[in-house]
């Protein structure tokens, strides 16, 4: 072998030691990572068709992923108990970051509420039959602040009013027990099964006063004062909250279930109504001809249906009452069946100073082409969704409300499901409507 | 023949590379190679088919940067995910503490941090020095409870936070800062300039009560100097004879496990205090020290409430267990676990709870609360259950209306006749 030869050999020998022990590294980060044999669980859409609203960006950082491996890590070693669901820890993570975002419309949901939410965007009802919210008392907060305060908020901006999220009915299932029971959008619950559905202000006032009693800072006499303060308010609360329940939670169990009684207590303005209601699970077909007009649910394929069940009328009568939950990308489907082509509107977001965050128009490319005269009926129960549609459509010229919308802020939100069954909901924008007329050309 | 040999050397040499770089985080943290690594290495199914957790956070916290309609703070975002996941083992002691939190609990265990010595509240001009410690510097150059600081180092500070005036005036041992102030009795700003010192934070104050012989301490921690600050009171009470002594835990949260059993040591020697049971059945026992008993012994009772806990709670019922004191006023917390803090990159620590204790007698005094969060039992039951009177507007530790000090010094006086 010549001395070339041989040094070639050498170099090929030390890149491919190399290249192995590097090989070694990657696959063991896959590995840890979980990245090696997993699929990504890329977020399938349910209310937000992916070409609509398609992630700005998907990279994942990899130093994040290896902060977390480490406090995983230290948990799987150290813990005092053998971590039973690790697979609970991923979900645990997105609960905090959605609860940081302080948005009442971004929500973390377990396993079994998060499928509940999907099946009633279907008209698949459980529970009681209805839809909730919450809702928040006072102005809307400026651009870029959370709506509700965290924490961390509340201890940089003391002396503010804190808003008061309450859990609203938002829309109730025609033919439900909510409805049989005289449950009308707008109301909110003040009781479930005798427990007290916590109000954040008293929380809040608590909390406050407990941190005031702590501050290190105050001296012997006024930590007494504040003290009892705390003690006398907390005594207060206690007697109530022994009895309480959080408001998610009320959710969760008025949304869920299919037998059994539940007593609510809901307050309407000053007037307080109760009923024992039984609960059960139920379907509300996806399109109906009813003698009002047709209504039908925004569920993926519905652009055909409406086609379909408008034929060559010239005119329809929409039935949106009580509709609050839905898929964004079935309203373009509805959009299209009934609208012209044109632009109705757009997503506009609070990020218009990042490059990324243009609004997204709403546009439909192979609208109707035969005229229609639509007129669609709207209650306080037609939100989201639904309340979009109508506002588009009524905006540009196409379509006459026959009821009053009560949304202000449209907010376009996106269902994400995470691999265990569990979910969240994201707001992504809010939805502008184009006031220009809207024509068949 | 040669040819086979030297492609199976390489095959051989690569694979051993490969195996050095697959194994290498294991081989750098000293421990056997990782079995889930392995498994997923050979194709075997994990034990548990599911996406890992770090996946799903990092997806998420991608998705809700690029996506939220609204501004988004990557790190404020980042760190309620890891405290969102740490606090999905259901575990309220087990917590993520972000880099400002980790420095307060820090600062909290250790009772030490360089300043001027004095406790300061907000003030519409400043801020207000409520308590100034006599034995700090903030003291000997002039600062009186009552001063209000309203500019540090000839910058005001009105409008200013607490929190800020407080980081200006901390400092580098050794350098000065210049206060100025406003005094009540005086018409003129006064100027004071301190030379900031390590400071010690009390935590604990003792008296003998009015009218009796007996004395009182209340403890507020257990931090690193409390050990020191409660012998030197013990030490006082004993040169002032008292008869009995009263030591209030109210509101005491726990702190080191290690100072309670340093204080315990005054009363009881080479005894068990708590018996930690770590995972997989590991055991370890801690027990007080010998040679520090006091020479002389006398009734004891401790006040507690429900924000009693840990530490507090350790040093109540090592006492109670050995039938040294008699435990007054309502139960405690009952946190029956230890935690253990790993430091994490960025400043950011990790409380862990690592242990369950059980009590000289074996009691488990954990807490339990029912599916809303709310008290069923747990915590150590007191001997005399006495609630706070909030008629009498009571101040804690004051005779005259702190009717769980009156309780408390009743029993130590009868026990003193006895």
């Amino acid at each position: 072998m010549t001395d070339s030869t041989k040094s070639v050999l050498a170099a090929g020998a030390v890149v491919g030691a190399s290249l192995a022990f590097l090989g070694g590294m990657v696959v063991r980060d896959g590995a840890d990572l979980g990245a090696a044999r997993v699929a990504s669980n890329g977020p399938a859409a349910l209310t937000v068709s992916p070409d609509l609203l398609a992630s700005r960006t998907g990279e994942v950082d990899a130093r994040d992923s290896r902060y977390l491996a480490q406090i995983i890590e230290v948990l799987d070693r150290t813990y005092v108990e053998p971590i039973k669901g690790e697979d609970q820890l991923g979900p645990g993570a997105v609960r905090g970051m959605v609860a940081s975002l302080g948005d009442l419309d971004s929500l973390f949901f377990e396993p079994g509420e998060f499928a509940a939410y999907q099946a009633r965007a279907r008209g698949q009802y459980e529970g009681i039959g209805a839809d909730f919210r919450f809702v928040l008392d006072g102005p809307v907060p400026k651009d870029g602040a959370p709506e509700i305060q965290t924490e961390a908020d509340a201890a940089d901006d003391r002396g503010r009013p804190l808003p008061i999220p309450k859990l609203t009915v938002a829309a109730v299932a025609p033919g439900g027990p909510a409805a049989k029971a005289g449950m009308l959008p707008g109301d909110t619950i003040a009781e479930l099964d005798g427990k007290w559905v916590v109000n954040a202000a008293d929380i809040e006032s608590v909390r406050k006063l407990q941190e005031a009693a702590r501050d290190p800072k105050l001296s012997a006499g006024a930590k007494a004062d504040a003290q009892r303060a705390f003690l006398q308010e907390r005594k207060r609360i206690v007697d109530r909250m022994k009895h309480g329940m959080l408001p998610t939670k009320a959710m969760t169990a008025l949304v869920t279930g299919k037998d059994g009684q539940t007593a609510v207590t809901w307050l309407r303005g000053a007037k307080r109504m109760s009923a024992a209601i039984e609960k059960s699970s139920f379907s509300l077909p996806e399109i109906e001809r009813t003698g009002e007009g047709v209504r039908f649910r925004f569920v993926t394929g519905i652009g055909r249906k409406l086609q379909q069940e408008i034929g060559d009328l010239d005119a329809v009568v929409l039935d949106l009452r009580g509709v609050a939950v839905g898929d964004f990308g079935a309203m373009q489907e509805a959009l299209a069946a009934v609208g012209p082509s044109g632009d109705y509107g757009e997503i506009v977001t609070e990020r218009e100073a990042e490059s990324a965050h243009r609004p997204i128009p709403i546009r439909v490319a192979d609208g109707r082409t035969s005229p229609l005269r639509v007129t669609i009926l709207v209650d306080e129960g037609t939100q989201g969704v639904a309340a979009i549609f109508a506002k588009a459509l009524v905006a540009s010229g196409v379509a006459k409300l026959d009821g009053t919308l009560t949304s202000q802020r449209l907010k376009v939100v996106e269902a994400v499901p995470l691999p265990d069954g569990s979910g969240y909901t994201l707001t992504r924008g809010l939805f502008q409507p184009n006031t220009q007329a809207v024509a068949i050309r | 023949m040669k040819f086979l040999l030297r492609t199976l050397a390489i095959a051989i040499g690569l694979a051993a590379f490969f195996a050095l770089g697959f194994a290498l985080r294991d081989i750098q943290n000293g421990r056997p190679v990782s079995r889930r690594a392995l498994d997923s290495l050979f194709g075997r199914p994990a034990p548990r088919p599911t996406v890992a957790p770090t996946r799903v956070f990092a997806d998420a916290l991608n998705k809700i940067q690029a996506d939220y309609y609204k501004p988004v703070e990557t790190e404020k975002l980042r760190y309620a995910g890891v405290a969102g996941l740490v606090a999905s083992l259901g575990d309220p002691h087990t917590m993520f503490m972000e880099p400002k939190m980790a420095q307060e609990f820090a600062l909290e265990t250790t009772g030490n941090f360089v300043g001027v010595g004095a406790r300061l509240s907000p003030d519409p001009l400043g801020a207000k020095a409520v308590v100034v410690f006599e034995d700090g510097p903030a003291y000997a150059s002039g600062l009186r409870p009552g001063d209000i600081i309203t500019a540090v180092d000839g910058k005001t500070v009105v409008g200013s936070s607490t929190d800020e005036i407080v980081k200006r005036i901390r400092g580098e041992e050794g350098t000065p800062v210049r206060l100025t102030v406003v005094r009540a009795s005086s018409a003129a700003n006064l100027e004071i300039r301190i030379v900031r010192r390590p400071i010690t934070v009390p935590s604990v104050e003792s008296r003998v009560l009015e009218g009796t012989r007996v004395g009182y301490i209340a403890v507020t921690s257990f931090s690193e100097p409390t050990v020191q600050q409660f012998t030197a009171a013990l030490d006082r009470l004993d040169l002032a004879a008292v008869e009995g002594l009263v030591i209030d835990l109210r509101g005491n949260p726990g702190g080191l496990l290690n100072t309670a059993s340093d204080m315990l040591s005054e009363f009881v020697a080479g005894k068990t205090v708590v018996t930690m049971k770590m995972r997989e059945g590991n055991q370890e026992v801690e027990k007080t020290r010998t040679g520090r008993l006091r020479k002389k012994a006398y009734p004891l009772a401790l006040l507690l409430d429900e924000s009693s806990a840990s530490a507090a709670e350790i040093f109540a019922g090592v006492l109670r267990d050995y039938g040294l004191a008699t435990l007054v006023g309502t139960h405690s917390y009952g946190k029956a676990s230890v935690q253990n803090v790993f430091p994490l990159r960025d400043e950011s620590s990790l409380k862990v709870t690592i242990a369950r204790y059980y009590l000289p007698k074996g009691e488990d005094i954990g807490r339990k609360v029912d599916p809303d969060g709310q008290y069923l039992s747990g915590g150590l039951k007191p001997d005399f259950e006495v609630e706070l009177d909030m008629e009498k507007s009571p101040i804690l530790g004051d005779l005259k209306s702190d009717n769980q000090l009156q309780k408390a010094v009743e029993v130590v006086q009868k026990r003193t006749q006895a």
